[in-house]
């Protein structure tokens, strides 16, 4: 008996993994790519969750309506986190590579991003306050029962779909010119420029992804949770950052074990010591990993080591 | 003084010192992303030491900050191991782990927090500003100031000039928890209650910008900073999500115009140049 | 025989495999003018490294005066009397130039004299010091400024005289005549001259033939990790390793 919930709990935690993957994706490419640290992620996903939310609450635009309406606003819920995401690369990140360079002080575009951060949470909370909304989809309950074992049907798929996602962008990375062009601008983007990677062109496709990650993660949760927040940012953007040092910041497989490993450790410990002792294992877990093997599970070695 | 005016200024000295606190690592190079924890650690032990312990407001605080300098001093040693982002996000976990500490402990009062019997006055915290404020000053005009700034912009090299890189990273670090818990057990006295909630990484994320955006190379940064973004909001009067929204724009915007921030070494000698019609030094 | 002040002896090291000091033993004679010359990656700059201590070397010691200097950290080599500059320059960005030389101070103050506020010009805490020496070497002009909206010639200036407040009695130069025009560079020479004059030993390492010939009493030359020559100036001309080194050999 102790046995099978366990077993439960393994597959809780694998699920609510699965939510955090995307967005672990999202930080470690920003991370791998440009060295930076893009705190606007969490707000992203919110982002995208509450449009999502706004649009099927209040309807879509142009009188637009139809049996599929949760989808279509969740659609635009995500073409709005794209779109935010390609802001944040014009006003931080562009911005300062053109005007300062690599050298400078990398807490600049940092700073910025955290602006952001603020721009887009408070601007939701103006606009709908704080309260946690409901979001009805046509699956409302949908748990497979399997050998006894409960298993919920969009979380298994949405476990599958950003299992799937993240392993079309490692062939995206590794088989393609966009790919080839992304490392060696990850390598080196002066030598990058040189070569003739047109490096303001590729950098914002980065950006494309990190809202498209973000947008489709917080779709997967509104449509498993049935609800949405303006803080709903907030606790998956803590979570995914500790999953991207686990897995080794710029690694994206090391994104979707540490995902998995902070949902596990995460649930597990909710079941064995009580529901506020998660915080406690995830981050010293973290804090373990980042002073004694901070390149993580699968994770490079040059990569953030840059001076404040 | 009306209530309001005292009030805002209570947060006003608050915040300031909070900032020293954090502008202290920041001038060794070293980003600390974890303010609020060391905030919380100086606020309960106050609330402790005050209500079971009986302790006087001066011991008290005193207390404060020797607890939260210690706990610094503790955790510097693995902290100062990991580099850039990686420290960054280091010290963000650990204002999580004492988060979590609080809400799972009850003799903390776990999520209900502890309300704090003894309370003082903002003159007070105001008194104590200044002094804060005035050994900032101090402090970045001695050598040892001087090695600060040397080992933020070339540690190598600062090394190499006899000063001990790593004592003066950890004595500021360690400093930096002082300073902090002291400003956290302030807190706790001037609002009689604290809870784990309120030291969230949105506070962290407050200080930390304060100081960068005030700016690291000269002690008027976080002064600068911190009343800048305490007193700004206040004076335009505007609701708290308002105020934020405007908060993350100004941040967005300075980071454009000034990324070193507000106050530089440069704009400094300008200022003093114009004044006394020589460069200072 | 004038006294030994630094003794390299034996001293290898490799990076990766790849060995970059191979057996390298030669001695800096007390109040000389001492020139370290050779072609690009001849390994001169890790041998700075290891004297200076950035490196530890995998075999052979290190000697200054005496001491065993091989373990030493290499935060407290300036203590001992050995300070150096960098090839490309390394000035704190955000200090200024009184601050900088400032800096070059710190080794011989106690905790008492870190405490003091620089500002008040007492005696005590080498302000007033730090000034003269920058009016003595002409750019007490730039005292005020930060150093990285200066001139070259300017900070390679101050790299030198940062090395120098720390009284060293061995002066390691990397490279300091490199990117001069001929003007700075009389003046660099002229300056250099003045420093020898004062006691201190010049351990240089430089490309510029005419500038180490003009200066320098002894020459030692490497290439590829090894010491192919150690003697005087003129003798270089005549040495077949060394020709062979800068000329390419015949075969």
């Amino acid at each position: 008996m102790f046995f099978e919930q366990l077993l439960q709990q393994v597959i809780n935690g694998l699920m609510l993994g699965s939510i955090y993957i995307s967005v672990a994706v999202a930080f470690t490419l920003t991370i791998g790519i440009l060295n930076f640290l893009n705190f606007t992620i969490p707000a992203l996903y919110m982002l995208a969750g509450m449009v999502g939310w706004s649009l099927s609450h209040y309807g879509l635009p142009f009188g637009i309506s139809g049996p599929l309406n949760w989808a279509v606003a969740l659609l635009i819920g995500i073409v709005c986190a794209i779109l935010g995401s390609l802001l944040v690369e014009r006003f931080t990140y562009r911005y300062f590579k053109m005007k300062h360079g690599d050298a400078t002080e990398h807490a600049i575009p940092l700073v910025s991003s955290l602006g952001f951060l603020l721009i887009f949470e408070y601007l939701i909370l103006i606009a709908h306050g704080s309260d946690t909304r409901g979001f009805s989809t046509p699956f409302s309950n949908t748990d497979l029962r399997l050998f006894g074992f409960i298993i919920s049907i969009p979380q298994f798929l949405s476990l599958i779909f950003s299992i799937l996602i993240v392993a079309g962008l490692s062939v995206l990375l590794n088989r393609t010119k966009l790919g080839r062009a992304l490392r060696a601008i990850a390598e080196n983007p002066e030598v990058a420029t040189l070569m003739g990677i047109e490096v303001n062109k590729i950098v914002p496709i980065v950006f494309v992804m990190t809202g498209f990650l973000c947008g489709v993660s917080a779709s997967i949760f509104a449509i498993n949770y049935h609800e949405v927040s303006p803080y709903m940012g907030d606790h998956v953007g803590t979570k995914a950052i500790a999953a991207m040092v686990i897995g080794g910041l710029g690694s994206v497989w090391g994104a979707i074990a540490g995902g998995l490993i902070v949902g596990l450790s995460e649930t597990l410990s909710i079941y064995f010591f009580g529901a506020s002792s998660a915080q406690i294992t995830v981050w010293g877990l973290l804090l373990i990993l980042l002073v004694f093997k901070p390149t993580g599970l699968f994770g490079h070695n040059a990569i953030g080591k840059g001076k404040f | 003084m009306t209530g309001y005016m005292s009030g805002v200024l209570a947060i006003l000295g608050i915040n300031i010192i909070f900032a020293y606190s954090i502008y202290i690592t920041a001038a060794t190079g070293q980003l600390n992303l974890g303010g609020a924890g060391f905030q919380a650690i100086g606020a309960y032990a106050s609330a402790i030491l005050s209500n079971e312990m009986g302790f006087p407001i001066g011991l008290t605080l005193i207390f404060a900050s020797i607890f939260g300098g210690l706990i610094s001093f503790l955790i510097a040693f693995p902290i100062l191991r990991t580099k850039g982002v990686y420290m960054v996000l280091a010290t963000f976990a650990i204002a999580e782990i004492v988060a979590g500490v609080i809400l799972n402990s009850d003799y903390l009062g776990g999520p209900t927090g502890i309300v704090v019997n003894d309370y003082i006055e903002t003159e007070l915290i105001l008194i104590v500003a200044v002094t804060v404020v005035l050994f900032g000053f101090y402090l970045m005009s001695t050598r040892i100031g001087l090695a600060m700034r040397a080992v933020h912009d070339d540690d190598a090299v600062a090394n190499l000039m006899g000063v001990n890189t790593r004592a003066i990273q950890i004595g500021a670090f360690t400093l930096g928890g002082a300073i902090a818990g002291l400003s956290g057990g302030l807190y706790a006295l001037y609002f009689g209650f604290v809870e784990a909630q309120y030291f969230n990484a949105n506070i962290s994320i407050f200080v930390l910008l304060f100081v960068l955006i005030g700016g690291t190379q000269t002690a008027w940064g976080p002064l600068i900073g911190a009343s800048f973004f305490t007193l700004i909001p206040e004076a335009l009067r505007i609701g708290d999500d308002w105020r934020f929204f405007i908060f993350g724009i100004i941040i967005v915007g300075m980071m454009i115009v000034r990324p070193e921030g507000i106050v530089t070494r440069d704009a400094l000698d300008r200022v003093w140049f114009k004044i006394l019609g020589k460069t200072n030094v | 025989m004038s006294d030994t002040i630094l003794k390299i002896s034996n001293v290898s090291k490799s990076f990766g495999g790849v060995k970059v000091l191979e057996n390298v033993t030669f001695e800096v004679e007390k109040g000389n003018r001492h020139a370290l010359i050779g072609p690009n990656g001849a390994g001169k700059t890790t041998l700075f490294n290891v004297i200076s201590g950035i490196h530890e070397p995998d075999e052979g010691r290190v000697f200054f005066e005496e001491n065993d200097l091989t373990q030493f950290p290499s935060r407290k080599r300036i203590e001992k009397g050995l300070s150096r500059s960098f090839q490309n320059i390394r000035l704190m960005p955000h200090l200024s130039v009184l601050e900088n030389v400032m800096l070059g101070q710190y080794s011989r103050f106690g905790i008492a004299d870190l405490l003091k506020p620089l500002n008040f010009s007492i005696e005590s805490t080498g302000k007033i010091e730090a000034t003269e020496t920058l009016k003595r070497f002409r750019i007490d002009l730039y005292e005020g400024r930060t150093v990285s909206s200066l001139p070259y010639g300017v900070r390679k200036k101050i790299e030198v005289v940062r090395a120098l407040m720390a009284k060293p009695r061995l002066l390691m130069l990397d490279e300091p005549a490199a990117g001069l025009n001929t003007e700075e560079t009389d003046e660099l020479r002229k300056f250099l001259n003045e420093v020898s004059d004062s006691g201190i030993t010049l351990l240089l390492v430089d490309h510029d033939m005419p500038f180490v010939n003009s200066l320098c009493q002894q020459v030692s030359v490497m290439n590829f990790g090894q010491l192919i020559y150690n003697g005087n100036v003129p003798g270089l001309r005549k040495d077949k390793k060394v020709l062979d080194a800068y000329l390419g050999s015949d075969d």
